[in-house]
């Protein structure tokens, strides 16, 4: 959290580079989280990751150390992102539904006038791995979907097995805390 | 837990099992991510700038010789940019500007560029669609250009060499090279509320661009941005001036200034042929072997509003089969903006919509028939016309192929906007007011309309910026055929493209890294 508090300073300072570690750390889980929000696609994904970085350096006295890693707040900027582009389609979708005889078919990406549609499986864990803090994240790909022993994981990390094992455990209870919040925000939209 | 995770604790076996059965392997291309970073760091540095308000880095120094090639990309940059303030600005202004623009046809312009010693000036002239350039150092003219729609040509006195050149992939690439206007994004069109300045007795309404552009050229490098002064009296353009702004400064600079001189003398036709002597040496530069165009409509097709009162006419329209649609419209509603009612074309005015109707604002989306999803990828004008071209990526769902026939429809939204309205309050009104939408429908077959290349008249459009919406998509594309078919496919569509696509895509291929 010290880090991020220094990065944040540097950020305000100027310093371009404290903005490319700024970038480098949180680009990947931010597209994984947008993507997976989005049904996948692409060019919108694009699009609001962009945005939301843009809205994070407009804002950064917006972020609160106490409240939460950057990572969270940037998923939170986002979210707010991904709600405008749902409303967005709806009000086209609409408009579509208006000016035609037939039933259209909703606009590119949109699922029908019901704004922030729920997710599924696959969505919802991808978006909880997006969450995470990438090392615990990655430190479960590694072991669940690679097949990777602990020892293995140590070597590669260059650290030691307790220190892995620790790193899975709080991955494992990073995942499920995550996974949860996941499935009570669909219970809400329904 | 249930297969919704709703309830109870993920044991580590059912959490190995979601990650096996769901997890996605997803990488960034890095492109995209290149792209996006490049943004990001750009309007950082604005932020950064505009809080600091602090003045370092070198003051201009102009070059000493200037090469004929930076002359051509002047003057597509100035023209470009004229272009570009007299779209951005409100449309009652436009139509008195317009009117006496298509009224003189010829006028004379001088630039200044702060720091450059008089005899520096360069003069450029325009007649139409013709450009010539005269750069002069230390009083001597050391440099003309000559440029129409079909050729180029450039004498180089110190040299005593001709150079005769097909001018489009020359002006293409000088404008891309320059980077100087590809910046402005139609899509962030947002008319500054205009202002009224007193200077030398005459009362101007300043106009200033809507945004920033980036400027790259004659030495200088940086953010630009330009206001345009109309003569109230008049409504002449007056006089256009630029800041600039290099990377590492936080303070705006004069960069550029043009006077327009309405009544100065009227250049004899003649001056526009080059001025070279006989004896001069003449080379043609190569012209690479063209491949064939692409099948233009032949019919246009139009159709009305239900009220009658807003047609649009579907001019050309060009689908590559991996997934790109180009058209051409032609928009009624928005073309008497430009054009007043006294200089009457039926032909593209069959509603004769009335002045007092001209005041609204339009904005259009493509849609095609699912599986289709289409993304709009750029806008722009037709040079001499109240047209435009419409670039969209379109995306086919599972089944593969294109069907026989493709539906269009195309949802228009107008609203009155008034000067002062904001981009949000503007926004709002089309999207809060079905009423004001319409729609046009064309269904047509897709066989006369599917093309190899990418039309090359799309590079006219002054504020289209292919390069910068397009090529990327069409090196999408080439990686794509690579991977499907090897490179001998991607090379088959890098080849079947006009010569203006492939200069573009060599230059976007060469400030790529090599892939991973």
């Amino acid at each position: 959290m010290d880090d991020e508090r220094a990065l944040i300073r540097r950020l305000k300072r100027g310093d371009t580079e404290a903005l490319r570690e700024f970038y480098e750390s949180l680009i990947d889980p931010l597209y994984r989280f947008v993507y997976f929000q989005i049904q996948e696609d692409k060019g919108f994904t694009e699009d609001i990751v962009q945005e939301t970085f843009l809205r994070a350096i407009r804002s950064l006295s917006g972020f609160s150390p106490g409240k939460g890693s950057l990572q969270a707040w940037l998923c939170g900027i986002a979210r707010n992102c991904i709600r405008e582009h749902w409303r967005g389609l709806d009000k086209q979708a609409a408009l579509v539904q208006s000016l035609t005889a037939t039933q259209a078919e909703p606009s590119s990406g949109s699922r029908g006038l019901q704004g922030d549609p729920p997710l599924d499986t696959r969505e919802r864990v991808n978006i909880t791995l997006a969450q995470m803090p990438r090392a615990q994240a990655s430190a479960l790909v590694t072991k669940y979907v690679a097949g990777k022993s602990v020892r293995e994981i140590a070597v590669g990390l260059g650290k030691s097995e307790k220190a892995v094992e620790s790193l899975l455990s709080r991955g494992r209870e990073a995942f499920r805390r995550h996974f949860r919040e996941q499935a009570r925000d669909d219970e809400e939209k329904q | 837990m249930d297969a919704e995770g709703r309830t109870g604790r993920i044991s580590e076996t059912e959490l190995q099992d979601l990650l096996q059965e769901h997890y996605v392997a997803l990488a960034i291309p890095e492109g995209i991510k290149r792209s996006l970073f490049a943004e990001l760091e750009r309007e950082y540095g604005r932020l950064y700038a505009e809080a600091s308000r602090s003045t370092t880095g070198e003051r201009f120094r102009p070059r000493r010789r200037l090469h004929v090639i930076a002359a051509s990309a002047f003057a597509a940059l100035v023209l470009g940019l004229i272009a570009i303030v007299l779209v951005s600005a409100p449309a009652n202004v436009l139509a008195q500007t317009a009117k006496v623009l298509k009224s003189v046809s010829t006028f004379h312009y001088e630039m200044r560029v702060p720091g450059v010693p008089s005899e520096g000036i360069r003069e450029i002239w325009t007649r139409g669609s013709e450009i010539y350039c005269r750069l002069r150092e230390d009083g001597t003219v050391v440099a003309e250009l000559w440029m129409d729609q079909s050729r180029c040509v450039t004498y180089d006195r110190q040299s005593g060499q001709v150079i005769v050149s097909d001018p489009r992939p020359e002006v293409a690439a000088a404008v891309h090279q320059i980077s100087a206007i590809r910046e402005f994004r139609p899509d962030d069109w947002q008319p500054r509320p205009q202002r009224r300045a007193q200077e030398g007795g005459r009362t101007y309404q300043v106009f200033q661009m809507p945004g920033t552009g980036t400027f790259s050229g004659l030495g200088r490098r940086g953010e630009i941005r330009m206001k345009l002064w109309v003569d109230e009296a008049t409504y002449l353009p007056a006089k256009l001036s630029g800041e600039l702004r290099p990377p590492d400064q936080a303070e705006w600079e004069p960069f550029l200034q043009i006077d327009f001189l309405w009544d100065g003398p009227e250049v004899p036709a003649d001056f526009f042929e080059p001025k070279y002597p006989a004896t001069a040496t003449v080379r043609e530069t190569e012209r690479r072997p063209a491949a064939p165009a692409p099948e233009p409509m032949v019919e246009p097709i139009a159709t009305a509003s239900k009220d009658g009162r807003v047609g649009l006419t579907l001019e050309k329209l060009w689908i590559h089969p991996a997934g790109l649609v180009i058209l051409r419209v032609n928009l009624h509603d928005r073309m008497p903006v430009a054009r007043p009612p006294d200089l009457p074309d039926p032909a593209d005015n069959p509603w004769g919509l009335k002045p007092e109707e001209l005041d609204t604002a339009v904005e259009g989306q493509l849609l095609l028939d699912p599986p289709y999803r289409t993304r709009r990828l750029g806008v722009g004008g037709v040079p001499d016309r109240w047209a435009g071209y419409l670039i969209y990526a379109f995306e086919k769902g599972a089944g593969g192929a294109l069907p026989d026939t493709l539906t269009l429809r195309y949802l228009l939204a107008r609203t009155r906007l008034e000067s002062e309205t904001s981009h949000e309050a503007y926004v709002q009104a089309l999207l809060g007011d079905p009423s004001s939408w319409q729609l046009f429908e064309f269904s047509v077959p897709t066989a006369p309309y599917i093309v190899q290349q990418i039309p090359e008249e799309i590079y006219g459009s002054p504020n289209l910026h292919p390069e910068k919406v397009l090529i990327p998509v069409l090196i999408q594309i080439a990686r794509s055929y690579e991977a499907e078919g090897g490179s001998d496919k991607a090379l088959a569509f890098i080849r079947a493209q006009g010569p203006i696509t492939q200069s573009l895509l060599r230059e976007e291929r060469n400030r790529l890294p090599s892939r991973q």
